[in-house]
């Protein structure tokens, strides 16, 4: 192999990667942290060794974003196992715009918002390596198998031979994001979920960047609901995204479809049934980016959540990166920005997250993840109408979450400290729960309803599709499972829906990559291959694929009912087999849908 | 002004191999002589391929080296500050001369001439008064006089073609606060980009003054064998990027002087081409696929533009996205087909006598190995 020799790197991308205060350096620490064991400690120097440059879709475009031609590649680190971890030249980098933008005055922008212990700011210094942005760029990595449990499911992907590399086993992707001129929180989580949808083209931080600028353009509008130019046609913003752009970038791509939705988790039994829908996505392959915020994930705020990003992950990391750990009791909530973290795993415990700030596999419960929302979101606020409001209730740390915390002082060698009794206050924490789901184009993910409901209708359905949508839904009881929007399937794309008339669809229930089993018109004759599969079904952790048949007029009628279609997922087509039938209808621009499947 | 009609293929197309692969020891590095010959081939080049070489000039590593063999007091961080400052030496030549002379040894000993060099040209498209671009003038003036004096030493009447992509379209950045976006009024970074047409001229009319300089350095008749291909990179802020930057980049080199017009063209990426738009590189073989997703408009490679494109350049690339180059027969059997069909058309090319295995920073020799024997059985 061709190897880099450490001076090199250490030169290019910081000596606090290969040794700090005399220890491990970053890398061996977070190699330690997510794969080392008491029996199997990792070994450093062969850490160091496997480490050659590589090409890197993430460094590229992020100089391309800069304006900056190199560097385009990166350091590549081989763990044995468990995948590869890219390591940006971050001096290469602050090197390049130095000597292009050294006596301007957005300089300190470009380089990096810094913040000491006290929370002031620093001018940066090239030669201060915690001036230097997070150094984690594209990372493809196994699950650590202290996570794995017999229910755990995580979206992987297999990537190893378009980067190069010899396996091709299912990894997960990773990357930190970069601060130049503010967090590209949003733009790292989109890559993310590229990565994770089979077949979807992938491109870097300067294309999500410059497209999601472009859909900006065109569709901000101002108070009078009169689209504007508001970004002028030269400048690109440099910064995070707005939860609607990043839905529409996803859905700008060719074979891609993205669902924002927008939830109140203060409603009756609303989180409970987030996490059911979220785990429905997860077990599904679907990837979720969640806009949460940073100081609530940090245990901020008022009724604290148990934090997520716990103050010892800054030793990995160093000051550098997007956790402004010094400064946490002092932030300002109504300051804070929202921030993305993607969904990539899920069991009966609780979540897998990947945080673009902080790390990887990162183990969150069901409270956790339905306590660290947004406070404000100016502008999906509206779906906080008619929220019937409750008591939050009160964190709760399961033994899977603590043990991750002591793990994480320990390989930082620091004292743990984690804030496990919150402080209730008076004011209400943010409860909109917003998050964005993204699937193939054709496979979007809505609510079907098997069970017994007052008027068997569910409403909202276009303002709130997608799987979240049950906690706004008129359901009592019964299971939830996922929907193709039909209006969006490729299928159907070309069937113009009308206003007021119904539509035969066809629905075929699956399980993420594979059909499970058919579905009939009773919820108890499904046609089930086996136990375990019919337990995972009342579990509401499935998903169908609908397609519109034809139009059947303008009042539902029971003679539709013996459709007979099938998705197979890993041919993406549908096939005759069996059935269920739903009518839709578009009625005041919003979707409804009929079942008449419970019977 | 090339034109095809004008011009008879009058050599098969060869293979060349990129140096960059181990970017510890290109083939600009002067301590290969340091190496014994079995480290020489585990290294720096494949034994017993006959390939010639694409010179990457320079690694940064390289940067380091030279500037001790030259003695500078404080050494240039960056192969573009170094190819800059001995531009502006009172006699460049004397560092070209020995700088490819150097090369043509390290090449030599792998069995290869070398027919190429490939570089960056950072900031070449920035306006012609900006204190930036006296850097990338310089840098390409260093490297049109090592391409020159490279010919002089293989005693080959071809001058190795230069090639580089073309930059980005960002220029600077302001602070700004937009009305819609920020609405705590705070003022975020936005990135100036500026206007295509403006910055294809900016870049044409920097290669001109590239080809003055060198003019003050050799006759004529030699510097008119300059050839400046420039390679599509896929991405939204690159400057050539898609099927309309090469039609408006060649509309801009037709419209230029003769030096220009004659020197620069283009470099076909395959699998840029491939990702730039995947019905871009099918336009050559098929007739029937013309119609661009991207603008819905018929886009065919012109006869002119053809007759443009000096230099090609293949890799293994993944179907997905811009992850980089790895062996060729790795790609996907739709990829091979469609890559050697390419192949087939590139051969055709009035201008073209060159295709370099694109393989930098390879995992190791035995990846590149691989690639080189497939390219060759793709040749025939």
């Amino acid at each position: 192999m061709f190897r880099v020799p450490i001076d090199q790197i250490k030169r290019e991308a910081g000596s606090d990667i290969i040794e700090l205060n005399a220890g491990p350096g970053r890398l061996a620490l977070l190699a330690e942290y997510l794969y080392g064991s008491d029996k199997s400690p990792i070994d450093a120097e062969q850490l160091y060794e496997s480490i050659r440059l590589s090409p890197s879709i993430i460094a590229r475009s992020e100089s391309e974003l800069l304006g900056i031609s190199s560097p385009r590649f990166a350091f590549r680190a081989s763990i044995p196992k468990f995948g590869f971890v890219t390591i940006r030249r971050r001096r290469c980098t602050h090197d390049r715009i130095f000597a292009l933008h050294g006596d301007k005055d957005y300089l300190p922008d470009l380089i990096s918002r810094v913040s000491d212990e006290k929370g002031s700011s620093r001018t940066p210094d090239w030669t201060d390596e915690d001036s230097l942005t997070n150094w984690i760029a594209d990372c493809m990595l196994a699950v650590p198998s202290r996570l794995i449990t017999d229910d755990l499911k995580v979206i992987t992907c297999d990537l190893g031979r378009d980067y190069g590399e010899d396996d091709n086993e299912p990894l997960v992707p990773f990357v930190t994001h970069v601060e130049f001129g503010g967090g590209l929180c949003a733009q790292a989580a989109c890559f993310m979920v590229l990565c994770l949808v089979e077949h979807s083209k992938i491109v870097g931080i300067s294309e999500i960047t410059y497209q999601a600028a472009q859909w900006a353009k065109s569709k901000t509008k101002d108070a009078n609901g009169e689209e504007t130019e508001s970004i002028t046609e030269d400048l690109l913003r440099i910064r995070g995204l707005t939860p609607l752009q990043i839905e529409s970038f996803f859905n700008e791509q060719k074979e891609l479809s993205a669902q924002l939705q927008c939830l109140n988790t203060l409603k009756a039994n609303a989180k409970p049934r987030i996490c059911k829908a979220l785990r429905a996505y997860v077990k599904n392959d679907i990837p979720v980016i969640q806009i949460v915020s940073l100081a609530r994930m940090l245990g901020s705020g008022p009724n604290p959540p148990v934090p997520i990003v716990i103050p010892s992950d800054k030793v990995v990391h160093g000051n550098y990166n997007h956790l402004p750990m010094g400064t946490r009791d002092n932030l300002d909530l109504s300051e804070d920005a929202g921030h993305c973290i993607v969904v990539i795993g899920c069991n009966s415990k609780g979540f897998l997250i990947n945080d673009p700030a902080s790390f990887p596999f990162i183990p969150c419960t069901d409270d956790q993840i339905t306590n660290i929302c947004v406070p404000t979101m100016n502008e999906t606020s509206q779906s906080l109408r008619n929220s019937n409001e409750e008591k939050p209730d009160e964190s709760s740390v399961n033994d899977w979450y603590d043990e991750e915390c002591k793990r994480r002082d320990r390989i930082n060698r620091v004292a743990p400290k984690v804030n496990k009794n919150p402080t209730s206050t008076s004011t209400p924490p943010p409860h909109l729960f917003a998050a964005i789901s993204v699937t193939m184009k054709g496979v979007e993910m809505g609510l079907l309803y098997f069970g017994k409901t007052e008027n068997e209708k569910v409403s909202g359905w276009h303002e709130q599709s997608g799987l979240f949508s049950m906690v706004d839904s008129e359901l009592r009881t019964g299971e939830c499972f996922g929907y193709t929007d039909a209006k969006l399937s490729g299928d159907s794309s070309e069937m113009p829906c009308l206003n007021g008339e119904y539509y035969l669809v066809t629905v075929s229930v699956q399980n993420g990559k594979n059909v499970i089993g058919s579905a009939n018109a009773e919820f108890g004759k499904l046609g089930l291959r086996d136990a375990e599969a019919i337990q995972e079904l009342k579990q509401g952790i499935y998903w169908a694929h609908g397609t519109i048949v034809r139009p059947i007029g303008t009042t539902p009628s029971e003679k539709h009912t013996t459709a007979v279609y099938f998705w197979d997922a890993s041919k993406r087509s549908v096939s005759a087999k069996s059935c269920i039938v739903a009518m839709i209808s578009c009625e005041s621009g919003a979707w409804q849908m009929c079942s008449r499947l419970g019977g | 002004m090339i034109m095809a009609d004008t011009v008879v293929k009058t050599q098969e197309l060869r293979p060349a191999l990129i140096s960059s692969f181990n970017p510890q020891y290109s083939l600009a590095s002067p301590r290969l002589t340091e190496l014994s010959d079995s480290e020489f081939f585990e290294q720096a080049w494949p034994k017993g391929r006959l390939i010639d070489a694409d010179l990457y000039l320079l690694m940064e590593k390289d940067v380091d080296e030279w500037s001790k063999v030259f003695r500078f007091k404080s050494a240039p961080r960056t192969a573009y500050e170094f190819l800059a400052l001995i531009s502006r030496d009172s006699e460049p030549h004397r560092y070209w001369t020995q700088i490819a002379e150097m090369v043509c040894n390290n090449a030599k000993r792998g069995g290869a001439s070398i027919v190429a060099i490939t570089s960056f040209f950072p900031e070449i498209n920035a306006a012609p008064e900006s204190p930036r671009v006296a850097d990338s003038i310089g840098l390409l003036t260093s490297l049109m006089g090592i391409a020159i004096e490279i010919s002089r030493v293989q005693k080959n009447e071809r001058v190795p073609t230069i090639q580089s992509v073309t930059g980005s379209v960002i220029s600077s950045f302001e602070r700004y606060s937009d009305p819609k976006l920020d609405r705590d009024g705070r003022k975020t970074m936005h990135a100036r980009r500026l206007d295509d047409m403006r910055l294809i001229r900016f870049l044409l009319t920097n290669i001109g003054t590239a080809i003055k300089r060198i003019q003050e350095h050799y006759d004529s008749a030699i510097v008119s064998k300059l050839r400046v291909p420039l390679e599509l990179e896929p991405g939204p802020l690159y400057l050539l990027r898609d099927p309309q930057s090469l039609d408006a980049f060649d509309a801009e080199i037709t419209a230029s002087s003769k030096e220009i017009a004659d020197c620069v063209g283009f470099n076909l990426d395959v699998p840029h081409w491939w990702l730039a738009e995947k019905t871009m590189s099918q336009s050559f073989t098929s007739e029937s696929t013309k119609k661009l997703a991207t603008n819905k408009e018929n886009w065919t490679v012109s006869e002119r533009l053809k007759a443009r494109i000096f230099h090609a350049h293949i890799s293994g690339h993944s179907e997905r996205g811009h992850f980089g180059d790895f062996s060729l027969s790795r790609l996907s059997s739709n990829q091979q087909s469609h890559f050697k069909k390419l192949l087939q058309e590139i051969k055709r090319l009035p201008n073209c006598n060159y295709v370099s295995l694109e393989f930098e920073a390879a995992k190791s020799m035995p990846d590149v190995e691989d690639s080189v024997a497939t390219l060759l059985t793709w040749l025939g």
